[in-house]
């Protein structure tokens, strides 16, 4: 033991000594800021309202929200040139199959914007589907045209032009349902004022639907969030059959609760409820509805439960509006967009290449200049030199990646606090659970030293057993980097079969510890419905991955141990 | 005396050939041993053997009673030495190499560094990178380490290589001290004759791997026939060996156009004198000594291997 520690220390000297070490130790650390300075302005550029650059004609700047007032005038004006015209050409149309006199009234027909003969349609005269087909677009394009007035008039954008913004304003909903019902009214409107009148179920109608667009109005004007939730379920009400309310009130039960206030995005907490109301009905039938694909085949144990503990963190999520901006971009670009994995895997990828430098050297280096003798004359058995060498080189492994912890936190507090504070929630037989952020961190980074460590165990067997510098240096940093990228193309394929006896599948052992991170599911939901917390897949993995060391431990003290140094 | 190295029936090969065969041989404290051969003969593969750096395929090697394989730290505690070149850690001072290596031993005293740098004569650029020590300074340091815990076996393979005269001199009496003052066995191995003259008590010459003899330097010189050669400065060098193949028919080792050198028993020379100042003009007469070279190319058969 004594023999080991002082192996240790003089290697550890030695590779304090190596500018190398410092010298990755520091890029890594602006790996780190570097990419999260990327991810920085990827997400500004995606998400503020100022981030568009407009010209006007003479080459000024101007500001992207007086652009955006003037496009969308502009797009009112086309709308109602649009309107016009198709008025005149449904006129046309209409009057080459009847006469004036046939239809009843032709002076009324003319009072709506020019337009003649539109009251036919509602006496039941013998309109072509072409014709009829014709006023329905019209119809569609004038609740349009309705709603983009509204909108411009209270500064809400129309058609989700801030669709990836973060400065979210639940206002922008209205351009959902709003068309739909203005659409409801104008047909309404047109029979009442063109055609043979309203009967009496009618004329009640139109006047809920003119109370509800009133309402609208009123809260566009009031920016009352409770008021909207209850608007949306009447809207509901009044479009859906009654077999589907259920469905509909707990979907606006778990909206309310996901975004009491309306201030996260509604598209996020939409696709969150839209995800928990799948799980739950998945669990009800006893059928996979989340992964799509039809099939109707039972739920297995395994999948239940996963589904289960799925929801229980879905909920809790949703509960406490545990999100971030990061995660908003995630489940609407559905891309992982979490700046503390992008961050950390850029600073990783810099410290494995330095534990392969270090472990790689730390045989190859002595032999190729001859310095081993002043090892081998001293009376310290190989298997102790080499032991020595190891836990030098793991202790740069360590404080590495603590290093790496210190770098993340910083740049994350720095740039990301909404998203770094969220705590890890996880469950457990069904029962949602959660881990400070800073235990989650610290817990991560400590399951990451296990591929670590077997990447340094491959890098010291190459270099017991080649003995020159460079080609093992060379051969494990391009095996580093074919495993990674083999690694990124195997979570677009499910996660059994004979995929899970590839080595590279195993070595982000962290993303399978921690199946419930948002970027993960996001991963795996977007590969092919592959599942993130299959049962015994850690274990597995563990298993795997402490047979990959074994081996590769073992060839290297074989060989470093038994080969005659020459 | 006591056998603090002893190698039985050592042997080592390299693919299919055998590079080391039987060797067997001891080395006692207090005495040098030159381990005599030309290049390639196998001595460094014997010293790699003996250092841990190879496994012999048969035979044993015990230093100081332990077993260089089974007790091999036991074995290796009390050795110093040097294979081939001192090979050190370029990036660090000749002190921070050994400050390491003294680590390895459990030993840290700064005093015994300052001691054996002293010794080499290493104090003044000890503390420089051994990336710019010459052959000589890697030499000197490299003596320094093997010293540094106090072995009572030093090996030391070529450890002349880049010295120069002065450090060659100066090694010399270190390891003569060493030996004959403190005890230490030592093991020198050289492909240069003259060296080993100086230096050692007794040599073991090898050559294709194979121990041809251990003798001491004494009966080393004795083996080549208790002869003595004599250098004779002539006037007219052909007529003297005409005449001296003619009359005496003794050994003429070599001639130029000024001397004739022979080798003859004392008790022969004044005849040999007497004759040539007759008939040729004798000039002057220097004994020349007896070289182990002579002995060496006389055990080995002669021709190929001088370096």
């Amino acid at each position: 033991m004594r023999k080991i520690a002082a192996v240790y220390r003089n290697e550890l000297y030695k590779i304090c000594h190596r500018a190398v070490t410092w010298l990755l130790l520091g890029v890594m650390v602006l790996a780190v800021l570097g990419a999260g300075g990327l991810v920085g302005l990827a997400m500004k550029a995606m998400t503020s309202r100022s981030s568009g650059v407009y010209y006007d004609e003479n080459g000024n700047a101007v500001d992207p929200v007086e652009q955006r007032r003037k496009e969308l005038q502009e797009q009112i004006n086309g709308q109602k040139k649009f309107i016009e015209s198709g008025m005149k050409r449904l006129t046309e149309e209409y009057e080459t199959f009847i006469t004036p006199e046939e239809t009843g009234d032709g002076v009324g027909a003319f009072a709506l914007g020019g337009a003649g003969g539109l009251g036919g349609l509602f006496v039941g005269g013998p309109a072509t589907e072409g014709v009829s087909q014709l006023y329905y677009d019209l119809t569609y394009n004038r609740a349009q045209l309705r709603t983009m007035e509204l909108c411009l008039a209270h500064g809400i954008d129309y058609f989700g032009w801030y669709a990836f913004s973060t400065d979210y304003d639940f206002r922008t909903e209205v351009t959902q349902i709003y068309p739909t019902l203005q659409q409801m009214i104008l047909v309404l409107e047109d029979k009442q004022d063109f055609g043979p009148g309203l009967d009496e179920g009618e004329a009640a109608q139109l006047a809920m639907q003119e109370a509800l667009a009133k309402k609208v109005e009123g809260i566009m004007r009031s920016q009352n969030y409770e008021e909207w939730l209850d608007l949306e379920i009447a809207f509901a009400r009044l479009t859906l059959e009654p077999e589907y309310m259920e469905g509909t009130e707990r979907f606006y039960e778990l909206l309310r609760k996901g975004n009491p206030d309306g201030s996260l995005n509604p598209a996020l907490v939409q696709q969150v409820v839209t995800d928990i109301g799948n799980l739950e009905q998945s669990l009800k039938d006893d059928v996979d509805h989340v992964s799509g694909g039809g099939a109707s085949v039972p739920l297995t144990d395994d999948q239940r439960a996963e589904f289960r503990d799925r929801l229980a963190v879905k909920t809790y999520r949703l509960e406490h509006q545990a999100y971030s901006a990061a995660n908003i971009l995630s489940e609407m670009m559905g891309i992982s967009v979490d700046p503390y994995n992008i961050c950390r895997q850029a600073g990783m990828a810099v410290l494995v290449i330095l534990i392969l430098l270090l472990a790689g050297g730390a045989v190859a280096q002595e032999t190729s200049t001859g310095s081993i003798k002043s090892l081998i004359i001293a009376p310290v058995r190989r298997w102790k030199i080499l032991t020595g060498k190891i836990a030098a080189v793991s202790t740069v492994a360590v404080v590495g990646t603590l290093l790496l912890l210190g770098a993340l936190l910083a740049v994350n507090a720095l740039f990301f606090r909404d998203s770094l504070t969220l705590p890890y929630v996880y469950a457990l037989d069904g029962q949602a659970r959660e881990l400070h952020f800073l235990v989650f961190r610290a817990l991560e980074a400590l399951v990451s030293l296990a591929p670590l460590m077997v990447y340094l165990l491959f890098a010291l067997m190459l270099s017991a057993v080649i003995r020159h510098t460079a080609p093992v240096v060379g051969l494990s940093i391009g095996a580093y980097f074919i495993t990674y990228l083999a690694g990124e193309m195997l979570t677009m394929v499910p996660s059994s079969g004979v995929v899970r006896f590839l080595p590279f599948a195993h070595l982000s052992l962290e993303h399978m510890v921690f199946p419930f991170v948002e970027s993960n599911v996001v991963t795996a939901i977007f590969s092919a419905g592959g599942s993130v917390t299959e049962k015994g897949s850690v274990l597995f993995s563990s298993v795997y991955l402490a047979v990959m060391a074994l081996c590769f431990g073992w060839t290297a003290y074989d060989s470093f141990c038994r080969r005659d140094i020459k | 005396m006591e056998q603090v190295l002893e190698i039985s029936r050592l042997s080592k090969k390299f693919g299919s050939r055998w590079v080391v065969r039987d060797v067997s041989f001891s080395v006692n404290a207090g005495e040098v041993f030159g381990f005599l051969g030309p290049n390639g003969a196998g001595k460094t593969t014997v010293i790699k053997m003996i250092m841990g750096f190879l496994t012999p395929d048969a035979g044993r090697i015990q230093i100081n009673g332990f077993d260089n394989i089974r007790q091999y730290e036991k074995a290796m505690e009390r050795i110093g030495g040097i294979v081939e070149n001192p090979e050190m850690y370029k990036e660090f001072s000749g002190r921070q190499n050994l400050v390491m290596y003294a680590r390895l031993h459990g030993k840290t005293a700064a005093a015994r560094i300052d001691e054996v740098v002293r010794l080499v004569g290493m104090e003044q650029r000890i503390g420089e990178k051994l990336r710019k020590y010459s052959l000589g300074m890697k030499q000197r340091v490299g003596v320094a380490q093997a010293l540094l815990h106090r072995p009572n076996v030093l090996i030391l393979d070529e450890p002349t290589n880049g010295l120069d005269p002065a450090g060659v001199r100066d090694l010399r009496d270190i390891l003569k001290r060493l030996a004959h003052e403190q005890g230490v066995a030592v093991l020198v191995s050289s492909h240069m004759l003259a060296e080993m003259e100086l230096m050692c008590d007794r040599v073991g010459i090898i050559e294709n791997g194979v121990l041809r003899g251990v003798m001491d330097i004494g009966a080393l010189l004795r083996e080549a026939g208790g002869e003595e050669v004599y250098r004779y400065e002539i006037d007219d060098v052909p007529k003297a060996l005409a005449l001296l193949g003619e009359v005496w028919g003794g050994s003429i080792r070599s001639s130029d156009n000024r001397s004739v050198v022979l080798a003859l028993p004392r008790a022969q020379v004044p005849a040999v004198s007497r004759l040539l100042a007759a008939e040729v003009g004798l000039l002057g007469l220097a004994p020349q000594q007896k070289s182990l070279e002579d002995a060496f190319i006389q055990i080995t058969g002669g021709g190929n291997v001088i370096a």
